[in-house]
């Protein structure tokens, strides 16, 4: 490209695309661009671009992206009567306090729960959780090999009353330990001491009963200290 | 799109949202969503976080609407909010990914073209509306974003030089420059797809050079 006109029109390729050239420089240049086989197809290619350019913007928004810009404005706009007018500051800082404060009771709450533990002394089943609702009718049954194959899932006592009380991961090993030294084929019961809070016994002694003891009752919950209770 | 739209008729469209009919929103919104939507789409590139981008410009014009004193056209102020949301949307998405809003450095496409191959004569009638959307969007996000938000404001949205170098922060010397730039990587890109075969390039031209064009 060594014509010079050539270089005139390609510094001036905006004005002249755009329309900003005096009507004589225009001309001249649009004459040379016709005949010229480096400028002609530059300026067709560009204003090619433009006029692509220029459609798309004609093109309509995809129908479905404005349904759902004019209901969210409509909402803004025209809010429900039962939502406060300014609900939308909901998106701003005012919440924050509010869920501060409930974070905090929340965490008060759960504070006076754990500290609500009580000392407890009871006897029963030794049951595993995993076969818990099988041998519920019949505890008594469930064999100590069963017992011992289902350590994974956790131990607990189920008293006469049927209540059954999870034990903590110390009593679990506990349990694991004295069904391991045990020579007990089944009637497997279980005198325990510990806390409980809620459904969860923290155990703190744990020891397996002969069977001949086992048949008696025994009162599910006994504040007494130890020794543990005989049946 | 804009230049349908008088800027007093938004004026009194506005005046008329402050004073309580809140429906004429909606006309002013319908006069500029899909430039701003394309805007936003050329910067973060996902139609699904675009629209979000279209949304949150539009509530926050209304929300600020007493901010908008008019020295400005209203689309100016509209599309000032869209480049500052579509900016914090990638910041916030891709903090690592963050594009540099530096001049970039003329690369090998260098100002000008040496080697110039002829067109179709009518891509809009061999290529669907959809199919043309997608090569301009892929070819749009090619760009540098230097270049892709001058030719967004001044070849999409039609803003002028000027208010395309106040939204920018530029001289018009550099928008002009960048226009001009952005314009013609986008052609480069284009071209590829819109370039006729080069038997049925050749013939043509070659009528044109016996015809003395």
């Amino acid at each position: 490209m060594t014509d010079p006109v050539c270089e005139e029109l390609q510094s001036k390729l905006s004005p002249l695309l755009d329309g900003e050239l005096a009507p004589g420089e225009a001309a001249r240049l649009e004459a040379h661009g016709r005949a010229c086989a480096v400028c002609g197809p530059l300026l067709r290619t560009l204003r090619a671009t433009l006029r692509l350019c220029a459609n798309q913007e004609l093109s309509p928004l995809d129908e479905n992206i404005r349904r759902r810009l004019h209901a969210r404005l409509e909402r803004e706009l025209n809010p429900p009567l039962t939502r406060p007018r300014a609900r939308w500051r909901l998106a701003g800082w005012r919440w924050r306090p509010w869920a501060a404060a409930s974070a905090l009771l929340v965490v008060m709450i759960f504070g006076v729960m754990q500290r609500r533990s009580h000392a407890l002394t009871t006897a029963g089943w030794l049951v595993d959780r995993h076969c818990l609702a099988a041998v519920r009718a019949h505890p008594g049954d469930h064999p100590r090999s069963c017992l011992l194959k289902c350590a994974s899932y956790g131990y607990g006592v189920l008293n006469p009353q049927g209540k059954f009380l999870v034990f903590d991961s110390g009593g679990n090993r506990s349990a694991e330990a004295a069904l391991a030294a045990s020579s007990q084929m089944d009637h497997i019961w279980v005198a325990v001491r510990g806390r409980a809070t809620g459904d969860t016994l923290a155990v703190e002694d744990l020891r397996l009963e002969p069977p001949e003891t086992s048949a008696a009752s025994i009162p599910p919950t006994l504040s007494a200290r130890p020794p543990l209770p005989r049946p | 799109m804009s230049e349908s739209a008088p800027a007093d008729d938004d004026r009194a469209l506005i005046e008329r949202v402050r004073r309580g009919e809140p429906e004429c929103f909606h006309t002013l919104v319908s006069r500029y969503e899909r430039g701003l939507y394309r805007t936003a789409l050329a910067i973060v590139r996902s139609p699904a976080d675009a629209e979000e981008v279209l949304q949150e410009t539009f509530l926050r014009a209304l929300r600020h609407l007493d901010q908008f004193r008019g020295d400005a056209k209203f689309q100016t102020w509209l599309t000032q909010i869209t480049l500052n949301t579509a900016r914090m949307k990638v910041r916030k998405k891709h903090a690592a990914m963050w594009e540099s809003l530096d001049e970039p450095r003329p690369g090998p496409d260098g100002p000008m073209p040496r080697q110039v191959a002829d067109w179709r004569e009518n891509p809009e009638q061999e290529y669907g509306r959809e199919q043309l959307s997608q090569l301009l969007h892929e070819a749009l996000a090619g760009l540098p974003p230097a270049y892709r938000d001058v030719l967004m404001l001044r070849d999409f949205q039609m803003l002028s030089t000027q208010e395309t170098a106040e939204l920018l922060q530029l001289s018009i010397a550099n928008v002009k420059t960048r226009l001009l730039r952005a314009r013609l990587q986008l052609r480069e890109r284009l071209a590829p797809h819109l370039a006729r075969p080069a038997r049925a390039a050749a013939a043509p031209e070659a009528s044109n050079d016996r015809s003395g064009l």
